[in-house]
């Protein structure tokens, strides 16, 4: 086995629900937000053997979402993907949610998609994981102002991949 | 307060971290300047876009040797569903359980202990071995996953 227990894997176990979190926010779906957290517990693993993150929330975030959104542009690109799911305990999750939050959270994904790597994390931390933003500039390593200019980018990318859809709900 | 120092106060505004000192000269500029509460409105409409994603259930995280197993801890209201649906979906599960806990090499008092096994993710990172191997060829093309975890699966299993 190629784990042990306190090295190569060592304090993993501590952040996976948030990861598991992070990547089912974006992904909708039990299996595939579970599917992102052994990618990142793999690449964990793998980081670890080198040398633990300074920063582990700060890092295992980065590296979730990038998984997570490229899952999802991976999801976008399937026919299916807005068919209603039954696979496993996502059955009630599914059942009930309406199409209309699935395309939201493709678009709210796909405006991820184009920010950078630092924004999509201030935005995450600040909006899903409630952090300030003092506590989001110490774990990034930035100024707090700096952290404010991420945030506020990643927003208006945010507000201008759904103008259109709140146009569309004002004016049918 | 102009418009300069309340784009500066915006993002602060917007991440609810606006002091109280601040506010009311915050909110006055918001009732003046039509164009500045546009863009107040607009950037609160998408907080609100995000913020509607629904909370991802809680999972609780055990170790079982080198293996972490994610357990969701309650399944929620069941709301309108029909008692076809509950079977179907009782059925699923236990369907689902009991695949993961064989393709994990779990026994089933493993499988059945503290919540429903839904996931053992397992990471192998010796080069030398044909576990770090696969999980190179996972990390590599993860589409293929399905195939790179089922053969970790074999491999753990064989004598």
């Amino acid at each position: 086995m190629a784990l042990v227990e306190g090295t190569s894997s060592g304090g993993f176990e501590q952040y996976a629900g948030q990861v598991y979190g992070w990547a089912y926010r974006f992904l909708g779906h039990h299996h595939d937000a579970l599917d992102v957290v052994q990618d990142v517990f793999l690449r964990w693993d793998q980081q670890y053997s080198r040398a633990r993150p300074l920063q582990p929330r700060g890092w295992l975030r980065r590296v979730t979402l990038n998984r997570a959104i490229d899952a999802c542009r991976k999801n976008q690109t399937n026919v299916g993907s807005l068919v209603l799911r039954t696979d496993g305990l996502t059955v009630e999750e599914s059942a009930s949610e309406s199409l209309d939050r699935a395309a939201l959270r493709e678009d709210i994904a796909s405006a991820l998609d184009r920010l950078t790597e630092m924004q999509r994390s201030v935005l995450v931390a600040k909006v899903y994981d409630e952090m300030t933003f003092a506590e989001i500039a110490n774990e990034l390593g930035v100024a707090v102002s700096t952290a404010k200019t991420h945030y506020l980018r990643a927003l208006q990318a945010v507000r201008d991949r759904l103008r259109p859809k709140w146009a569309d709900e004002v004016n049918p | 307060m102009n418009c300069k120092d309340f784009q500066l106060l915006l993002a602060d505004a917007l991440g609810g971290e606006l002091s109280e000192a601040d506010r009311p000269g915050f909110d006055g500029h918001l009732r003046q300047c039509p164009r500045c509460r546009g863009e107040f409105e607009s950037m609160s409409a998408a907080v609100r876009s995000l913020q509607a994603l629904p909370d991802p259930q809680p999972v609780s995280v055990r170790r079982v040797g080198g293996r972490l197993i994610l357990s969701e801890s309650s399944h929620g209201s069941l709301g309108s569903f029909s008692r076809g649906m509950l079977r179907y979906a009782a059925g699923l599960l236990i369907a689902f359980t009991a695949g993961y806990a064989l393709r994990a090499g779990l026994t089933p008092r493993e499988a059945g202990s503290g919540g429903t096994v839904v996931q053992v993710a397992e990471a192998g990172s010796g080069k030398d071995t044909l576990q770090g191997a696969i999980a190179g060829a996972h990390l590599r093309n993860p589409a293929r996953s399905n195939l790179a975890k089922c053969l970790i699966a074999m491999y753990e299993r064989r004598p």
